[in-house]
């Protein structure tokens, strides 16, 4: 086996991991064989054309145009782009074609596919100070993001109403300014966000706003902020006389724009009127200052002073920092210079909104648009399509919103460089933002990535987007029905795939389906799909049909192609599925190998600790094993992703976890390990026994351990 | 009359007043109260009734506790309703201030707070430490019972402990003793279930006590909700309590729709129980509807092979079973409905049911939506179906919907030659009569079908069609609460029971906090949740008893597995506490807030807890003023009685509601020292006349010093965000602003020293100078009459407070040295 650029690319290994998965997962695959006539696709080619593996974040040039072709009388099919980050879409595409047919049978469109986004710039914005948002959810949503082809995620990370960002040179401001010590972020969060986000080629683009929606930051930084009178709630401008409170910005900064590696940082810069009238105008010290330094009675010009400096200290903070603000900062004439990037968000009627994209794109600003793409803003119906009237206080019309629909010259219109999707978090944290944004945001995806001319009506977009929001339940994601009464195809039961589905004691023929899928798995361990190394354990298989070569990947001499075929089952398209193993210290923290692990093996994880903690020194199997060697044991978890059942390996042992069907209860059985003959030998022989039955919280748990965990019993 | 036994705690068993003390009028008031005429005992928030020492289990007493339950014909008296009126005020006036954009702080929540708020709750002194493996509930012979061994089973494993903690070795063993009056029921909850309990927790012993299961099943939630983890000691905590407690409505109910989206079994039964967390009873099951047909007829199969989405889209004979008999667990009732005679597209299965439909070109529709009223096949076929739903569904009540046919009538019965002929052969002029005919069949055929449970029907059948007195009308129309109650008030009037959904659409999701404002260009019932009372009518108990209650309706248009959670709760707690508790307890949402917060994420950070300060000024309460209202002159002394600092049944626990102690004393009795000043010293002046050296240092030193205690206050109060006393600036204020400043320049400008002697003087007409203090008197007087009301009744009302809490302002030092639990003091 070669190792070339494309199967060292940690960014393809991992996408194509993924696609495996969500391509198949929640599909109920029966053993009907497909139409006889039908050829089987065999294997899928990868050709990346410039050859490079990027080894930093994506920026906002990337290409993500690619190519597919499915050719109807051939078992390969190919997929090409310019860079891995077109892959990465044309990953994505690939998958949305498979469909299950009416017989069963999993099958694949032959199509041909030239593809590339209209706006580089398609994002979602979450707040994470109105509510905290787990991090698991952040990561959650950057998973949708990528099936959606959105790339921007505009993480509007602190405001007056918490501070969960965790600033080291500062950590008074989290220590003061979050929610409480459980309600914030860590260093390692963010960048693992990055990181997640950049394997989906997924830039993060970090919100600080100032000099308003600063409230939280007074307790970690007093002075800061100016007093404000008339108030009945405490302030949040920053005071722009004080020279001192700049330094702390430029410091402040300077961390922040070390750990966020986007080009791009935004700033905010919106609603600030009311508080300078209550915050500066009002404020007399500060007016007197103002009079000392020469600027009147004028807040204007003040404002205006606190954006050079700021600025200022921004380019002395990462010099070349590009510079996103809100509409209201750029909109008194000069005040920002013509390369700051202006958001547009405000606007009671798209005739307003229209109206600030031609007159920023006329004085040279590019822009970004979200004017129409409010999602907080949820009213009853199908609100994703039209818009009610002209006025959108109520906002809606997310897919005929065009941003570019503005009386402007073709070189202004190019000025838009695309829009965002708005989730601020006055009414949703963890318990409701997936299903409010999705597949809401579908619709905005879609207009930001296809051509308007082939995307004109809802109508004609519905049932492709209803077909989306039945893959993405069916992926197991929380995406709410948006159009009146429908129904997905079935898959594992009702409307919802179950991803902890369990056949234990599930006594419905659903469950007993379900559970039939098991028997296509290879249940491979530790297993590098790439480069093929040995497993360094392997799970037994209970069953019969356990089918366990692995897949077998090649790659041609001149190390650009990589062909991969992904199993052999009797199926049209041919995939097998891995079993992910992680290493977990089980002895302290999880934390840090924790945050490698998908969402779903972190809420694993945290059942593998919850039961580790708790019955640690209790249960008689962990007590020989750690008296033995103590400290470095190991735990090895995995998800078989097609019927959510969960394994757990212990030096010796095996340990299948299943759920009950309301998920009261979980239910350990434990197996001799075959991998690890040494320990096996020295224990009993019966091959199965419970070794422990333990009922797991529901519902009351939201904070404990970690909320997704409760989010995804609430589907199933 | 025996001697009574209270089984409350002590602190109630001080008060207590045996049946026998009360006059015969009150006697007669309490037996009806009580309900005791049929010599079944009940528990009511007016009254509990206990056991007698010597017929144990035989007799039952009626007895008023104490304090907490005052005499209703004790109104309050003139002067207290004016303070009642400044108190709810200046109350008000707090409440306009808060956090960012004035909206409820995050961190409003309670610690054992308990939600739906019970009729009668009083919290005692102690915290209990509880450990999960040293808990035990002790029911005797019920604990054979299915439904409490499986209740108990699904709160200690799952609910009460959610994980797990350190186990100590020091933990008490704790045991709830559980009686329960009567023997375990063998069906599913009848429709008049008792759901009254009481509920004791202290140091010395714990008892839960109801007549019926389902009265157990209440407390036991209750009970789970005291429980609340204390992140400090590590360990679960329990609150002492005395609470008698029973529901105001006996329909509380959730309606969820599974036809328009089809919703799996495991979601029914994660809102199921929801609902037992929110003491709710009913699950109106709006099975089958125009889009889907997801019910499993035996009989007739067809029906959800062509009206089902899809074969998995359906509920299985034994899933119906699996879900009765999980609701039965949690004392809720499952109410199904089968509309007829429109919504019926799905029924379309069982061939001519449904009717042939035309357009106004006599063109026929695609989605037929009526039944065929011509045909006896339809009312066969309706014997037969009926016949199997009763054996499906074992609840009293049987919904047959009704809502809706105009939309249809005009198409399918109207336009459709076949049907026009049957009326004309049967003399029917108009649809009406076709559909009074209907439903007149319609309900003898159910009546016979289902052993004649009692039917319920949508609000048009009432107002077309007339059902028979013994069905139950069931509201869904109206815009504004009014015309809710309206409507409520002149069906009951006809003696008909009623049932309100109008108030509570919860399935119109909308931007805000709709549970409890009003929403921007929303009706009025589609908000406000919290604030619908269908009971809330000119009419009598009598009457009024014929609102049995409301549900909320989820409708499925726009929610299926992935939403309806999130969509529903905590919102149907709104309704929950609405139909649940007392109304006089439960005027305000912002008060409920921090208790529906706690119980919708039990376990927040609890770090949060760790800088808190002490309970005591919380419960200075101006929270427990709006408790005024009620009208209860004893109620508002006993709340200044209590030497409790845990003391109120609204019990804010979080940090920004405490009061820090220091600053707050110090400058409440420097506004106390500064008020009695002004007031001697006005009295001095206006005693010694207006002598420049008493005007003098009020000008000077007094206001400046008034601003100061204003400054010391505001400082003090804002290090420890404390709103709610803001009164103290109000007042200071008003003081400010009202009294001295208009009266000083009236005074100044009319009987200036313009001559400078140091006399207030005039020239008089003849030119000599006059003392002109007398002359001015009753013009002063006037003034000062006018001008000294306000802040003397305020200050009379400070000075009364104060004198109140006294023990709080002095014991402080002393409190912080006995470490009670619950309360944590800010050095």
């Amino acid at each position: 086996m070669v190792r070339n650029v494309v199967t060292d690319c940690d960014i393809i290994q991992k996408a194509l991991a993924r696609a495996e998965k969500l391509a198949f997962r929640g599909f109920e695959i029966n053993s009907t064989s497909a139409d006889e006539d039908l050829e089987e696709l065999k294997s899928l080619k990868i050709d990346i054309l410039s050859g490079d593996c990027p080894t930093g974040v994506p920026q906002i040039d990337v290409d993500e145009s690619y190519s597919i072709s499915i050719p109807i009388d051939k078992t390969t099919a190919k997929i090409e782009a310019n860079q891995v980050w077109g892959i990465l879409r044309a990953l994505e595409s690939f998958t949305q074609l498979i469909f299950q047919a009416a017989d069963g049978s999993l099958q694949i469109h032959s199509v041909d596919i030239r593809d590339h986004p209209r706006f580089s710039w398609r994002g979602i914005l979450l707040d994470s100070s109105r509510h905290f948002l787990p991090i698991e959810i952040i990561l959650e949503n950057l998973d949708i993001m990528a099936q959606n082809k959105m790339n921007v995620f505009h993480w509007h990370l602190v405001d007056s109403e918490a501070f969960p960002y965790p600033s080291e040179k500062f950590p008074n401001l989290t220590a003061k300014g979050a929610y409480s010590p459980r309600h914030h972020y860590t260093v390692a969060n963010i960048k693992k966000v990055i990181d997640y986000a950049r394997l989906r080629g997924i830039r993060v683009v970090a919100e600080f706003d100032t000099p308003a929606h600063t409230g939280s930051w007074a307790g970690g930084k007093p002075g800061l902020l100016a007093e404000c009178s008339d108030r009945n709630s405490p302030s949040s401008l920053i005071d722009p006389t004080l020279s001192q409170n700049y330094q702390f910005l430029e410091e402040f900064f300077k961390e922040a724009l070390n750990l966020f590696p986007d080009e791009y940082m935004h700033f905010g810069g919106d609603e600030v009127a009311q508080d300078i009238k209550d915050c500066w105008q009002n404020n007399k010290a500060l007016r007197k200052r103002m009079q000392r330094q020469g600027f009147g009675g004028d807040t204007k010009k003040l404002l205006k002073y606190y954006w050079k400096r700021f600025f200022e200290s921004i380019e002395k903070a990462r010099p070349g920092t590009k510079r996103v603000v809100w509409q209201e900062a750029a909109e008194a004439e000069g005040q920002l210079s013509k390369d700051t990037l202006v958001h547009v968000w405000d606007g009671t009627t798209i005739d307003l909104a229209k109206k600030s994209l031609s007159q920023l794109t006329r004085r040279g600003h590019q822009v970004i648009f979200s004017s129409c793409w409010y999602l907080n803003r949820i009213r009853y119906g199908p609100d994703w399509g039209y818009l009610n009237g002209k006025n959108f206080n109520f906002r809606g019309m997310f897919y005929e919103c065009d941003p570019q629909d503005f009386y402007g010259t073709q070189e202004e219109k190019d000025r838009v460089l695309g829009g965002e999707a708005a989730m601020w978090g006055e009414f949703v944290d963890g318990t409701n933002l997936i299903p409010t944004l999705w597949p809401r945001a579908s619709a905005v995806a879609e207009r930001l990535w296809s051509n308007p001319e082939d995307t004109k009506t809802p109508e004609a977009a519905w049932p492709r987007l209803h077909e989306h929001r039945c893959r993405m339940v069916r992926r197991g994601y929380r995406a709410q029905p948006i159009n009146w009464p429908d129904y997905c195809p079935p898959t594992c039961e009702g409307d919802v795939c179950l991803r902890f589905t369990s056949g234990a004691q599930g006594s419905s023929t659903e469950d007993a389906t379900c559970m039939s899928g098991f028997k296509y798995l290879t249940m491979g361990c530790e297993y590098d799909a790439v480069s093929g190394a040995t497993p360094n354990y392997s799970f037994a298989c209970n069953t019969t049909n356990c089918n366990a070569s692995p897949p077998i990947f090649t790659t041609n001499s001149a190390g650009v192609v990589v062909e991969a075929e992904l199993g052999n089952l009797k199926l049209p398209v041919r995939v097998r599925e891995l079993v992910k193993c992680y290493q977990i210290d089980s002895q302290d923290d999880l934390d840090t190998e924790e945050m490698d692990l998908p969402i779903f093996e972190r809420a694993a994880a945290c059942v593998q600790r919850y039961i580790y903690d708790y019955y640690h020194g209790e249960v008689s199997f962990f007590t020989p094993l750690n008296s033995e060697s103590d400290g470095d044991q190991t735990l090895i978890f995995g998800q078989n992703p097609l019927n959510g059942d969960w394994r757990l390996s212990y030096p010796g042992l095996v340990f299948h976890l299943r759920f009950s069907n309301d998920y009261s209860t979980l239910s350990l059985n434990c197996q001799h390990d075959p991998c690890n003959s040494d320990i096996s030998a020295l224990l009993p022989t019966e091959p199965t026994v419970t070794c422990y039955q333990y009922d797991v919280p529901a519902y009351r748990d939201y904070y404990y351990c970690n909320p997704v965990w409760n989010f995804y019993k609430e589907n199933t | 009359m025996v001697e009574v036994e209270i089984p409350l705690g002590p602190a109630t068993a001080r008060r207590r007043q045996p049946f026998s003390d009360y006059s015969k009028k009150d006697q007669e008031r309490l037996m009806k109260i009580c309900g005791h005429s049929d010599g079944k005992p009940c528990i009511t928030p007016q009254c509990v009734i206990v056991q007698t020492k010597e017929v144990q289990r035989e007799k039952w007493v009626p007895v008023l506790i104490g304090e907490a339950f005052p005499k209703p014909t004790d109104s309050p008296s003139k002067v207290m309703r004016c303070w009642l009126s400044i108190g709810i005020f200046l109350y008000s006036a707090t409440t306009t201030f808060g956090w960012f954009y004035g909206r409820d702080e995050p961190d409003a929540w309670t610690q054992g707070g308990v939600f739906p708020l019970p009729a009668l709750i009083k919290y005692g002194h102690d915290n209990i430490t509880l450990s999960p493996k040293r808990f035990l509930i002790q029911a005797g012979d019920h604990e054979e019972c299915d439904i409490v061994a499986k209740s108990v089973e699904t709160y200690v494993k799952k609910w009460m402990f959610p994980f797990p903690v350190e186990a100590k070795e020091d933990f008490p063993e704790f045991g709830l003793q559980v009686t329960i009056e009567e023997k375990c029921p063998t069906g599913v909850p009848p429709d008049n279930m008792i759901e009254s309990y009481s509920l004791s927790i202290s140091k010395e012993g714990s008892t839960l006590r109801a007549q019926q299961v389902w009265g157990f099943l209440r407390g036991l939630e209750t009970f789970s909700q005291l429980i609340f983890y204390d992140e400090e000691s590590n360990s679960y905590l329990l609150r002492t309590v005395e609470i008698a407690d029973s529901p105001r409505y006996t329909v509380r109910g959730l309606m969820l729709d599974t036809s328009r989206h089809f919703l799996p079994k495991k979601i029914i039964f994660r809102q199921l129980d929801l609902m037992a967390q929110n003491k709710m009873n009913v699950f109106h099951w709006h099975i089958v509807d125009s889009e889907a047909f997801p019910y499993t007829s035996e009989k007739f199969p067809k029906l959800h092979v062509v009206g089902a989405y899809s074969r998995r889209h359906v509920y299985t004979k034994q899933d119906i079973k699996d879900i009765v008999d999980y609701a039965r667990i949690r004392g809720i009732r499952v109410m199904p409905e089968f509309d007829t005679p429109a919504h019926t597209g799905a029924w379309r299965g069982v061939e001519g049911l449904v009717t042939r439909c035309f357009d106004e070109n006599q063109v026929e529709t695609n989605l037929p939506n009526l039944l065929d009223a011509s045909e006896e096949k339809t009312f066969e076929f309706l014997s037969e179906f009926f016949k199997e739903v009763a054996a499906d569904f074992p609840d009293a009540y049987i919904h047959l919907g009704g809502d809706e046919s105009d939309l249809f009538i005009r198409e399918c019965w109207d336009r459709n030659v076949k049907i026009q002929q049957f009326m004309e052969r049967n003399n029917f002029y108009t649809t009406t009569q076709l559909e009074n005919y209907y439903f007149g069949r319609l309900q003898d055929i159910v009546a016979n079908a289902t052993n004649h449970k009692t039917q319920v029907f949508w609000q048009e059948v009432y107002d077309n069609n007339n059902p028979s007195t013994s069905a139950i009308v069931h509201l869904w129309k109206g815009n504004t609460h009014q015309n809710i109650k309206d409507s409520a008030r002149i069906i009951t009037a006809t003696g008909q029971r009623v049932i309100v959904s109008s108030c509570w659409y919860l399935n119109y999701h909308k931007y805000g906090a709709d549970w409890k404002d009003a929403i921007a260009n929303q009706i009025e019932s589609n908000a406000k949740y919290y604030y619908c009372d269908p009971r809330d009518f000119e009419g009598s108990d009598e009457q009024k008893s014929l609102v049995l209650g409301g549900i909320v309706t989820m409708w499925g248009e726009m929610v299926d597995a992935t939403n309806i959670e999130a969509r529903t709760w905590p919102r149907a707690s709104a309704a929950a506490e609405r139909l649940w508790s007392p109304a006089e307890s439960t005027k305000n949402a912002t008060l409920a807030w921090p208790r529906l917060h706690e119980l919708r994420s039990p376990y927040p950070s609890k770090n949060a807890y760790k800088s808190v300060a002490p309970a005591e000024f919380l419960d200075f309460g101006w929270p427990s003023l709006i408790r005024c209202d009620m009208g209860l002159t004893k109620e508002w002394n006993a709340l200044w009685e209590v030497d409790d600092p845990n003391f109120s049944q609204f019990d804010y626990t979080a940090k920004k509601y405490y009061i820090c102690g220091i600053h707050v004393k110090r400058a409440a009795f420097f506004v106390l020292l500064l008020t009695f000043l002004e007031i001697i010293l006005y009295i001095s002046a206006f005693v010694l006349g207006w002598n420049p050296g008493i005007v003098r240092p009020f000008k000077y030193v007094v206001l400046p010093l008034v601003f100061i205690a204003a400054l010391l206050l505001w400082w003090g109060l804002r290090d420890h965000h404390a709103f709610r006393l803001l009164p103290y600036i109000f007042v200071t204020l008003i003081q400010i602003v009202f009294h001295p400043v208009p009266l000083l320049v009236h005074l100044y400008t009319k009987y200036a020293d313009k001559d400078g002697d140091g006399i207030f003087t005039d020239k008089n007409d003849d030119g000599r100078e006059d003392n002109n203090i007398l002359r001015g008197m009753s013009d002063v007087g006037q003034t000062l009459a006018c001008m000294l009301l306000i802040p003397v009744v305020i200050y009379l009302f400070f000075i009364y407070v104060v004198h109140r809490c006294r023990k709080y302002f002095l014991d402080i030092d002393a409190a912080q040295n006995k470490n009670l639990p619950n309360v944590r003091y800010q050095k």
